[in-house]
């Protein structure tokens, strides 16, 4: 293998991933659970990523050098911390206990069938957040963390996020056939590009593989969920345009839409 | 009517979502559901299969002889392809 090849083995996660933040006094008192998230938590991480974790405490983090991200919540924000150690980025971000029920609040059944759009219900950042439940890496209060992880499981999150997914992808295909039509080819190629994302983002959703938000783990969660519908090969050849034909993308466009309706027909929605 | 070279294929552009194990098509108050030997039909119409070889499928699955079944499979797929759903590659070849 040449050294442009090689692959650069991730540094070993810390014996003790909770001694940094004590060291800077960066864990509360009243932290009810810690848990690593993000690639690290999945196995997926590099020698550049990050190490993310979130502390769930009862009270509201202020210090003088937190930052805040803001939220459609109470409190409306966020706050983390970000620091460095043997060259990696560690942030540290605090979820009030409340917020965390807030969020679990808004995906139940009778929120899922009172007709609201299933894209509106949680945004993007709630929606990762909630969906880390599923794949992190507990350091403090399992209980509480398994104990949430159940509601999520119980709750509507699986639907909502797997409904919404197949609308994008309807909505994508729509556009991809009406450009077709009209004879802007270039557009309709993008088109079924989105189309297939979400179809497929819906079929791993539907498997409990979520992250739509983070697209370059994409394949990552395909491994991980390993569907029936569509073979790891089929994903990646049509994710990478291998069949794609610049001078009539036509049969390309049309078989990508085929192939979004085949996992349209086979994700069961509630 | 003939249910020898007529290709069906599910239209594309047309929501479908499984729903308690049937599909629905269409996602406004038009919609229409289908279960059992409607939803196998509706699956088997990939652009490949011919209308005989729906039939032959549909009478595997239910113990049946193709001959049994190929009539009513005919008027099903003439019927979701009036409702455009269902598109045909091939029509009748020139007798």
């Amino acid at each position: 293998m040449s050294a442009r090849n090689a692959v650069v083995a991730p540094a070993p996660h810390p014996a003790d991933w909770l001694a940094p933040l004590r060291a800077r006094d960066l864990l509360p008192d009243d932290a009810v659970a810690a848990f690593v998230v993000g690639s690290v938590a999945r196995g997926w991480e590099n020698s550049r990523s990050d190490f993310d974790i979130y502390v769930v405490t009862t009270e509201e983090w202020r210090t003088e050098t937190s930052s805040d991200t803001l939220m459609p919540l109470d409190p409306p924000r966020v706050r983390s911390e970000v620091f460095y150690e043997n060259s990696r980025r560690w942030e540290v971000t605090y979820w009030l206990e409340s917020q965390i029920d807030q969020m679990l609040a808004k995906i139940t059944w009778e929120r899922y069938t009172s007709g609201v759009f299933a894209g509106e219900i949680l945004s993007p950042r709630e929606e990762t957040t909630l969906a880390r439940l599923a794949h992190c890496l507990p350091l403090l209060g399992i209980e509480w963390i398994e104990a949430k992880y159940e509601v999520l499981k119980q709750s509507a999150f699986r639907s909502i996020v797997v409904v919404r997914s197949l609308g994008f992808a309807d909505d994508a295909a729509e556009d991809a056939l009406g450009q077709l039509e009209s004879g802007h080819l270039e557009s309709a190629v993008l088109s079924a590009r989105r189309a297939l994302s979400h179809a497929v983002d819906a079929l791993l959703e539907s498997a409990g593989e979520y992250g739509s938000h983070m697209p370059k783990w994409r394949p990552n969660r395909f491994r991980a969920a390993a569907p029936e519908v569509l073979s790891f090969e089929r994903y990646w050849e049509l994710e990478t345009m291998r069949g794609l034909d610049p001078d009539d993308p036509r049969p390309w466009v049309r078989s990508v839409l085929t192939t979004c309706q085949d996992i349209a027909m086979r994700v069961e929605t509630s | 009517m003939t249910s020898g070279p007529r290709v069906p294929r599910r239209a594309l552009g047309v929501r479908v979502r499984l729903v308690a194990g049937n599909l629905v098509l269409g996602v406004d108050a038009e919609g229409m559901e289908l279960a059992d030997v409607a939803k196998l039909i509706y699956e088997s119409a990939d652009g490949r299969n011919s209308v005989s070889d729906i039939a032959g499928i549909v009478a595997a699955e239910y113990g049946a002889e193709p001959e049994e079944v190929g009539e009513d499979v005919t008027e099903f797929l003439d019927e979701l392809a009036a409702s455009g759903v269902v598109e045909w590659v091939t029509e009748e070849s020139p007798r």
